[in-house]
């Protein structure tokens, strides 16, 4: 059992999304940065698509009831158990009765816990995430609160090879992404491929969206983000036809000022769609808080597949590097 | 195979030297896989002063946990995990040593100050290398 002891609004039990339902109108909620959480999962010898939870706003403190190998990814909270710091992006044991403290990070957005053998929630429509808008799945089907206890599986303990446990190198340090000639360094790079409306935009606007700097304002969730910059037009604007709509979409409003679909985004909408986010990028956007500059960086199809090999690569080897500093429980 | 179980004494004394705890070999049809239980492969991580009694203020060498790339500084932090002239209580991490996207930790074996840093980032370093000289405190 995993005891709240305190937390803001919004953060929530998520794993990696609840796929094949959209039909019926219910979106693929799910982890904002499923690298971060998929990466937590591995080094921990679970299942990638264990439950964690995933906290986006801070302090938060959690009393352990049990002994469990715990594994904190994302963006860096500052962590700390009983008052010790351990550095970010760690694996280790906790006992029972330790606190564990995460303030607000300061740089990126979402931070990830997960634990040996998972949040032990009910499974709703074959995944354990919390869809926020319906109302099901992950706790409750809500947002966590002070004194939620959260389910863990026994004997969740784990032996590390190291008794301080280990690390994963964050995803940024490993995976390149893309490429941008105007991008500061502070810019986020997102590499998209262009969607169904591309063509019905204008050359000014196809130019801007592919040059300009785009800042995330506040008006950004885990549904979406909305955009500010330069106002996107189509040549002759016409109504569409609601179409299914999956994460990474960029729809772009008669305002002008696009929006990118996310995790609790919608399941279809009728706005024209200008560019898709590869997939495999969402975890930058994941972790880009409002006032983050972003740039868009069209790619082929097939330089999105290998940004895919590459991430799942990154993954396997967290997951099989991590089994050499991790020992069975027979040993134990 | 028989030659295989011949050397094996040798073998062993080998992966403890190394700090290795597991070794698996395919020759053609045959197969050799030797592991070792996780405590028969613990670092000598302090060279002086075996009792945590803090006789005299001593230097005392800290070693590397395994085979791997010394890290100083973790990516995500704008400071290395240890100055010198610190002060690191007992089990605080001093540094990573990295091997793929996997690191392991380097933890101060006890209370001290840090006196010197023998590697520098993305040295490659052995098992049992000494990476710091930490000196013991006298008074606590």
């Amino acid at each position: 059992m995993i005891e709240i002891i305190q937390t803001p609004p919004l953060n929530t039990v998520q794993d990696l999304g609840r796929f094949g339902y959209r039909r019926y109108g219910i979106g693929c909620a799910g982890a904002m940065d499923r690298v971060a959480l998929a990466a937590g999962n591995l080094a921990l010898g679970n299942d990638a698509n264990l439950a964690g939870m995933e906290f986006q706003l801070f302090p938060v403190k959690i009393r352990f009831d049990c002994d469990i190998a715990i594994a904190i990814t994302g963006a860096d909270c500052a962590p700390t158990l009983d008052g010790r710091s351990l550095p970010p992006w760690w694996v280790v044991n906790v006992k029972a009765g330790q606190v564990l403290t995460l303030t607000s990070p300061m740089s990126g957005m979402r931070s990830y816990l997960a634990v040996a053998g998972g949040i032990d929630v009910p499974m709703v429509l074959g995944s354990r995430s919390t869809q926020s808008r319906d109302g099901f799945g992950g706790f409750s089907g809500r947002p966590l609160r002070a004194g939620d206890q959260l389910p863990t599986v026994p004997g969740a303990a784990l032996q590390f090879r190291d008794s301080f446990g280990l690390g994963i190198q964050p995803p940024d340090a490993v995976l390149k992404g893309g490429y941008h000639s105007w991008a500061g360094q502070c810019d986020v790079i997102l590499r998209v491929i262009p969607a169904s409306e591309y063509e019905q935009f204008d050359d000014a606007s196809l130019h801007a969206f592919k040059t300009a700097s785009w800042t995330v304002t506040v008006q950004s969730n885990r549904m979406g983000y909305r955009l500010a910059g330069p106002s996107l037009q189509r040549t002759t604007p016409t109504e569409m036809r609601s179409q299914g709509i999956v994460a990474g979409v960029i729809q772009v409003p008669p305002s002008g000022e696009p929006i990118i679909q996310l995790s609790d985004g919608n399941s279809a909408g009728g706005y024209p769609k200008i560019a898709i986010v590869i997939q495999s990028d969402l975890w930058r956007l994941a972790q880009a808080a409002p006032g983050r500059s972003l740039r868009f960086s069209q790619v082929s199809l097939d330089e999105a597949r290998t940004a895919r090999a590459e991430q799942s690569k990154y993954l396997q080897d967290v997951a099989r590097l991590s089994s050499y500093c991790r020992f069975s429980k027979a040993h134990s | 195979m028989s030659q295989a179980m011949h050397s094996m004494p040798s073998v062993v004394e080998l992966l403890r030297k190394h700090g290795i705890d597991e070794f698996e070999v395919w020759d053609g049809a045959s197969h050799f896989k030797l592991v070792l239980p996780p405590s028969e492969v613990a670092a000598p991580v302090v060279t002086a002063g075996a009792a945590p009694r803090f006789t005299s203020s001593s230097d005392v060498e800290v070693t590397s946990p395994g085979v791997g790339t010394f890290v100083a500084r973790h990516p995500s932090r704008s400071e290395d995990f240890v100055a010198i002239g610190e002060v690191k209580q007992q089990g605080e991490c001093m540094a990573l040593i990295q091997v793929g996207p996997i690191y392991r930790p380097v933890v101060a074996p006890f209370t001290g100050k840090i006196v010197q840093a023998l590697c520098s980032p993305g040295d490659e370093v052995d098992f049992s290398l000494p990476l710091f000289i930490m000196q013991k405190q006298t008074t606590i």
